[in-house]
């Protein structure tokens, strides 16, 4: 059986292409006898099997040219597997204790093969719903954002080999269109794809479709989003797109990356982070009323941010000679010149941290696509509490973010506005 | 004589080229007795040839692998011709009135064959240090810039297009390069291409290079101009890329064109008008003190902008329901708010 053409497998024939493709047949030790193949079912996006046999086990992610949670009436291209691959490798050399290693990838059956995240690994929002302590999260995310961020721009390349990889990654086009429309476009308009706790929520978003600073403000993001190649980005960065155990942190699908503004990572951790922290009043029960664990929360903000910063400019400092183009070191050649032009860089990007984390949280509470710290809240009256609180802290941010200047402001906020 | 491969032409090869190339020879009506053939010799980067015959003419430009100033010890790709090509084309269907015809072009001998702007045109820069003036010269540029820079820009794009063209033009790094030397890191360090009126100038110089806040201003612009892909900017629009009459203005040499911020563009037009205002007092003499002269270049400063700004948002508001993608009309909906 030749597989020289796209086509979609499942159990049965990923068995066969197993069995021809050396680079996994060896993962699991040619023995096929004891093989179990799972489609694990929950893709939004894709098909994803695990492969586990006696000695070994991989997963295997194959993007089918359709969005999977909806049909063949949603086109996506497959090549999306392409420029998942791309990230992943990148992404995995910069910083290999945070991305699963590729195994292999079949541009023609748009197929990755990968290691498969055992458990006790699951998905972070499920341990934030769960209300599961990661006292590494900071620490282990802070090191990715930071190592994926600063390597891939600027500061530590040159303009030839960036504008190369821009080039490249313009190919996905179509990730980046779904998410200029989804965040920064549905929210703001009469869509049939939104959609929110109703009637509770009604007003709410109305009212943010009727803000014209939003929008304004809003609009400034979307032209940096699709104008601003500052790095290679993952560009879906929830905690969705994270397995944890207490002591592993694993980002995973990356397919929507591309060159674009470092603070649309961030924001997406921390934003979605937030939404974490206003859900958790929905998931309080007797004996737990989650009171120590949002607080947990907020020190892992707080942290995540700090880290980052802490560990972003010491990569900054130790390659200030190097060869990134951004900032010469013949002209930035004095200390306090340094420090003048590190804390400008680095106060912008916090405030476009806050401004796409903004944006985030906002499309999550009356866009298409939810999130299941609020979605698993069966009460919708308490649902529309927790998301209300939610979005009125995202206007404030996406509103007033410049006037913070620090991250313990944002967590201030949080705790006033959640009083 | 094939030229299937590359090689840099002269006066007699490129009569060859011309007799071989049906587009080109058509042009002069196929008539090669009269034909005259002349290199203009000023190029900084490329060979440039007028060739003029009986029935028609045109300018040959041919892009070799090095700054032709400098010659080749300083390389530069040839391929630099096929963005100027493609810019002159894509800017040229969007403001025919302000930019050479292209008439032919040749990836692999890296050659444009394009209008010849026949005199009267000339340099504008030659033209503001002459002291004449160009009563259209706001009016002219200010349409060229804001057509150019509107059309190719998400205001009237969608993304899908855009960024296929971003992809292009990031092949245009060399150029891009030059730029993010010249312009945005030279000047701020002691190199040794630098150079100015000594010994008058030796601490103003100085001060640049210990300018802190300068430095960090050339900081943010430097970023922009290398990560923020707003428009197809001319990316070297100063008042030598520009060849007019009283009545013509033409825009030409593209080859620095990419997408990059609009601000780029305008301000390099804007800042070499402000260049000449300055030295004005320099070319003073009896009979001539250029007090009005200056006075014409401070009236075109301000028109070129306020004359941009009122084309540019007419275009954008002639558009807003259109298929650009920067702000979608279902959105930005009411008056106020646009």
């Amino acid at each position: 059986m030749a597989f020289t053409e796209f086509r979609p497998l499942d159990d049965k024939s990923l068995l066969e292409y197993i069995k021809a493709t050396p680079s996994l047949s060896s993962k699991i030790g040619n023995k096929f006898d004891a093989l179990t193949i799972k489609e694990v079912g929950d893709g939004n996006l894709n098909f994803v099997y695990i492969v586990v046999g006696s000695s070994g086990s991989f997963v295997i992610k194959q993007a089918l040219p359709y969005v999977r949670c909806i049909g063949e009436s949603w086109p996506m291209t497959k090549e999306r597997a392409y420029f998942e691959a791309l990230a992943l490798k990148e992404h995995g050399q910069l910083c290999p204790d945070h991305v699963p290693e590729v195994y292999h990838f079949d541009r023609t059956m748009s197929l990755i093969g990968m290691r498969y995240l055992e458990p006790p690994h699951i998905i972070l929002r499920k341990g934030l719903i769960a209300g599961i302590k990661y006292p590494l999260l900071a620490e282990h995310m802070s090191e990715f954002m930071a190592k994926t961020l600063f390597y891939t721009s600027l500061l530590y390349r040159t303009t030839t080999e960036h504008k190369r990889n821009v080039a490249e990654f313009c190919g996905n086009v179509e990730l980046c269109r779904l998410t200029e429309q989804v965040v920064f476009s549905d929210p703001y308009k009469v869509s049939k794809f939104n959609h929110w706790t109703s009637p509770y929520l009604d007003r709410d978003a109305e009212a943010v479709r009727e803000d014209n600073t939003l929008k304004l403000e809003v609009a400034g993001l979307k032209s940096m989003f699709c104008e601003r190649a500052q790095a290679l980005i993952h560009g879906d960065l929830h905690t969705g797109s994270v397995m944890v155990t207490p002591n592993s942190t694993q980002v995973i699908d990356p397919e929507f990356a591309f060159y674009g503004p470092m603070g649309f990572d961030i924001g997406a951790f921390v934003g979605n982070l937030i939404l974490a922290f206003f859900a958790q009043d929905g998931h309080a029960a007797e004996g737990n009323d989650r009171k120590e664990y949002k607080e947990w929360i907020l020190r892992t903000i707080e942290e995540t941010w700090t880290l980052f910063h802490q560990k972003f400019t010491a990569l900054w400092h130790q390659h200030k000679d190097g060869s990134g183009e951004a900032y010469l070191p013949e002209i930035y050649n004095k200390p306090e010149l340094q420090q003048l032009v590190q804390e400008k860089f680095m106060k912008d990007l916090f405030h476009d941290t806050l401004g796409f984390g903004a944006a985030k949280m906002i499309r999550r509470i009356v866009g298409v696509a939810h999130v299941e710290d609020f979605e698993s809240i069966k009460d919708d009256s308490k649902r529309a509490t927790c998301e209300r609180q939610a979005l009125e802290l995202a206007k404030l941010l996406l509103k007033e973010r410049r006037n913070f200047q620090a991250i313990t402001e944002v967590v201030s906020a949080i705790r006033k506005l959640h009083a």
